[in-house]
């Protein structure tokens, strides 16, 4: 890395998302060194995933994908692992913004502002990007193993974001957002070393990657 | 497995599964395409046998004008 160059500069400058996903593992595993607590475990790939694909798929032109999938990654970087403290879950997107405000990485305001809007409780301004955030990060969270529970089916999770997650809330995607999984869900892969035939996209991607070991330790 | 190690494998993970959404599509695009060809191949037989058709029912078919409606 370029010493002039701010960590913003370098994830944001990489237009590959598997490239990305490379360059946050290197800075968890920087902050490890310094003994700073990072979140990042495969749960974030998977929701950065979805985010990509979802602009993707769905066409949608009037948001930056490259920075959406940036904030995807680092988002819930002072996220812990115990989702039963509602107190502390609710000071995550705050605690992760602020962390991101800091002069060590070069985010922008606006950035570590669309970060803090992945969920609803610091109550900063909604816009498109984060509501992008927020349905990924309810949905993307529910399809992967946690340690009090497994993750859901693909049709459970979505009726879950729609009927209780995101009940009453007003998220400009929303309903795109449920074409673009039933649309996923039509497309099948073909995978029998791993699952079995013919399985649903999604399906698949949240299949095999609850199969991977954990890496979000030292 | 370390837990590099396990990062690596997650992100094999994603690239395989959109190589095989790529391949998924394709395959269906082949699909798509052979079913193109047979459905122009039944078209070309049907009017194959349409012009054999006319040509034993009436000449004029073959001069381009049509035997119906001439007055006769």
């Amino acid at each position: 890395m370029d010493v002039a160059q701010s960590f913003s500069e370098y994830v944001l400058n990489e237009q590959n998302e598997l490239e990305k996903m490379n360059i946050v593992r290197y800075l968890q595993k920087k902050m490890q060194e310094k003994n700073i607590y990072f979140f990042y475990d495969k749960s974030v790939l998977l929701k950065a995933e979805l985010a990509k694909m979802f602009i993707e798929e769905m066409n949608i032109v009037e948001v930056d994908k490259n920075l959406v999938v940036t904030a995807c990654l680092v988002m819930g970087c002072k996220k812990n692992n115990n989702p039963q403290d509602l107190t502390k879950v609710k000071m995550f997107a705050k605690e992760s913004a602020d962390f991101l405000r800091s002069d060590m990485f070069g985010f922008s305001d606006d950035f570590c502002n669309i970060c803090e809007g992945y969920n609803r409780y610091s109550g900063v301004k909604r816009t498109r990007e984060t509501d992008i955030l927020e349905l990924v990060d309810n949905f993307g969270g529910m399809l992967v193993h946690r340690y009090d529970r497994q993750g859901f089916s693909v049709q459970d999770a979505l009726c879950l974001l729609k009927e209780r997650n995101l009940k009453g809330l007003n998220n400009m995607y929303l309903d795109k957002f449920v074409q673009f999984v039933d649309k996923m869900e039509i497309e099948t892969v073909n995978d029998s070393t791993i699952v079995k035939a013919e399985t649903p996209y999604i399906t698949h991607l949240a299949k095999v990657l609850n199969k991977v070991g954990d890496f979000d330790y030292e | 497995m370390n837990s590099d190690d396990n990062f690596l494998l997650a992100i094999n993970a994603i690239v395989s599964s959109r190589d095989l959404l790529v391949k998924s599509r394709d395959s269906e695009l082949a699909d798509i395409t052979n079913t193109k060809v047979s459905l122009n191949n039944v078209a070309e037989m049907i009017s194959t046998v349409t012009k054999g058709f006319y040509r034993v029912e009436t000449d004029d078919f073959i001069t381009g004008q049509s035997g119906a409606g001439q007055g006769d």
